[in-house]
């Protein structure tokens, strides 16, 4: 089941993996320098990648609950 | 360096105008070595990373699993029909592979504590018909094609909430690893404006 689903999503895991190194790699380049970000990128990427409540299989996925 | 390297370049990514931009104040912005940057982003990925890597081991373990319950339905389906009679008292050869088949299954089911008991329960049944106590026989110590039968269908029955369950995990995993692709995107896209603004910068000098 899935096989093709999951071997997909490992693909793309090391593309991903692949296009960090690049990052890494580009950020090195910038030297021994302060850059200015935006509080607003560091808080979005907080968010973005704060664990999520997972969804179990008793917790209904989609519908409304009275 | 008060209102960070050319900042207009955020703008597209942000939504926010020139004009906000030149109200903006340093409280806005954090200075960050790029070292500490990079750190940031990859320790936020990494966040992700623990998760990812669960998910692929949980498909790969119901994947294993399904795989092993299909050999198993397999074989008790070949012995189900009228045709096959069921299986013979002194095929002694198929009834232990079947057993070996749910032993399998029940290995692969692994920390599923659920799932094993059910397969165990199976199983004794499969065992208390295929290899009765002196004494107890029925069918002579075979299994009819009605309980193989209805063996089979036990088993598919447990095989079909294992998918089921898969395939909800398997968008769970999805949804990670967009949520995942979306963060390397949001640090590229950041990277990428700073290095524009420092070439920007660099062309100015001497102008």
């Amino acid at each position: 089941m899935n096989d093709e689903k999951l071997s997909e999503l490992a693909t793309q895991f090391e593309q991903q993996n692949e296009d960090i190194a690049q990052l890494e790699a580009v950020l090195r380049t910038f030297g021994d320098v302060d850059i200015s970000v935006p509080r607003a990128f560091l808080e979005e990427l907080d968010e973005l990648t704060a664990p999520r409540a997972a969804t179990t299989p008793a917790m209904p996925v989609f519908g409304i609950r009275v | 360096m008060d209102k960070g390297i050319a900042l207009q370049t955020h703008t597209a990514k942000y939504g926010v105008s020139l004009s906000t931009i030149a109200n903006f104040t340093p409280s806005e912005f954090a200075l960050l070595t790029p070292e500490a940057l990079l750190e940031f982003c990859k320790t936020k990925l990494e966040g992700l990373d623990a998760q990812v890597k669960s998910g692929f081991l949980k498909q790969q373990r119901r994947n294993r699993l399904s795989g092993a319950l299909s050999d198993l339905v397999a074989s008790l389906n070949s012995k189900a029909d009228k045709a096959s009679g069921g299986v013979a008292a002194v095929d002694n050869n198929l009834k232990q592979t079947i057993v070996a088949q749910f032993d399998a299954a029940i290995r692969a089911a692994g920390g599923d504590q659920g799932l094993v008991k059910r397969l165990q329960d199976e199983k004794a049944r499969f065992e208390a018909t295929a290899f009765p106590p002196e004494g107890q026989e029925h069918n002579d110590a075979g299994v009819a094609d009605w309980e193989m039968a209805d063996f089979a269908e036990a088993v598919q029955n447990i095989q079909s909430d294992v998918n089921r369950e898969g395939e909800l995990e398997m968008i769970q995993l999805q949804s990670i690893m967009s949520q995942r692709q979306q963060a390397l995107q949001m640090c590229t896209n950041m990277v990428q404006s700073l290095g524009q603004s420092a070439m920007g910068i660099a062309q100015n000098i001497g102008k």
